[in-house]
């Protein structure tokens, strides 16, 4: 979601290569395997690797290590 | 018909998979997204031109291509929990029963834009759940296009 004023700015919850813990599920309030899901999803369509670094923000928001907007763990993850 | 054994196994594979999808991917600074799917004849999930902007989701937020990218995920289209059928979907794309045959195609496409194949496969079971396998038919049907197969597996 793009940060507005007044709206509490985005804290970052998750940065790093690799797999996120449980705690970043948890802080999500998603199953782990919905978070691992929307990774892959977002790391395919990004053309980033298994091993690219990432950052993932408390409202879903991921970006690569670049600073750029790649995705969100809400959106990407099957809700079903 | 499938066995009994066959049947055995997709129940457990059911019951132990949590998600389980396969995507596969073109990409390359030269692609073109057109010319995939006119040769496939399937509109990707997602595909952008190097430099494209294109948007990641519902809620309109944008990303800028870093390289082109030609992604179709089987995430919505196919529901079964079996690996296997994710990836006998992709095999179907480029490669129809009874159709005609893309593989030959892509592959001078391929070499003449340099582009990149690969062939990704999601799975997240239960703990303590065991793997899936990628059946031998279809990763010689993923490999005869010149693609890698990368796997992403995990457990609770």
């Amino acid at each position: 979601m793009p940060y507005r004023f007044g709206m509490a700015r985005p804290r970052i919850i998750w940065s790093g290569s690799g797999n996120p813990t449980n705690a970043v599920a948890t802080r999500l309030s998603v199953p782990r395997w919905r978070l691992r899901n929307a990774l892959h999803e977002i790391k395919r369509r990004s053309k980033l690797g298994a091993r690219d670094r990432i950052t993932i923000y408390d409202d879903g928001t991921v970006r690569d290590a670049n600073g750029e907007h790649v995705g969100n763990i809400y959106e990407d993850s099957r809700a079903d | 018909m499938a066995s009994m054994s066959e049947i055995s196994t997709r129940i457990v594979a059911q019951t132990e998979t949590l998600s389980t999808f396969a995507t596969l991917r073109f990409s390359g600074d030269r692609l073109e997204p057109e010319s995939i799917t006119a040769i496939i004849g399937t509109p990707p999930t997602r595909a952008y031109r190097k430099g494209e902007t294109y948007r990641t989701g519902p809620s309109g937020q944008t990303a800028k291509g870093r390289t082109g990218v030609w992604y179709l995920s089987t995430q919505r289209a196919v529901t079964s929990q079996t690996l296997a059928d994710h990836l006998d979907h992709l095999v179907n794309v480029i490669s129809p029963r009874g159709g005609s045959d893309h593989v030959p195609a892509l592959r001078d496409l391929i070499a003449r834009d340099r582009l990149e194949a690969d062939v990704s496969c999601f799975w997240y079971g239960t703990a303590g759940a065991t793997p899936p396998d990628i059946p031998e038919g279809i990763r010689k049907a993923i490999e005869r296009l010149g693609a890698t197969i990368e796997t992403d597996f995990d457990t609770d």
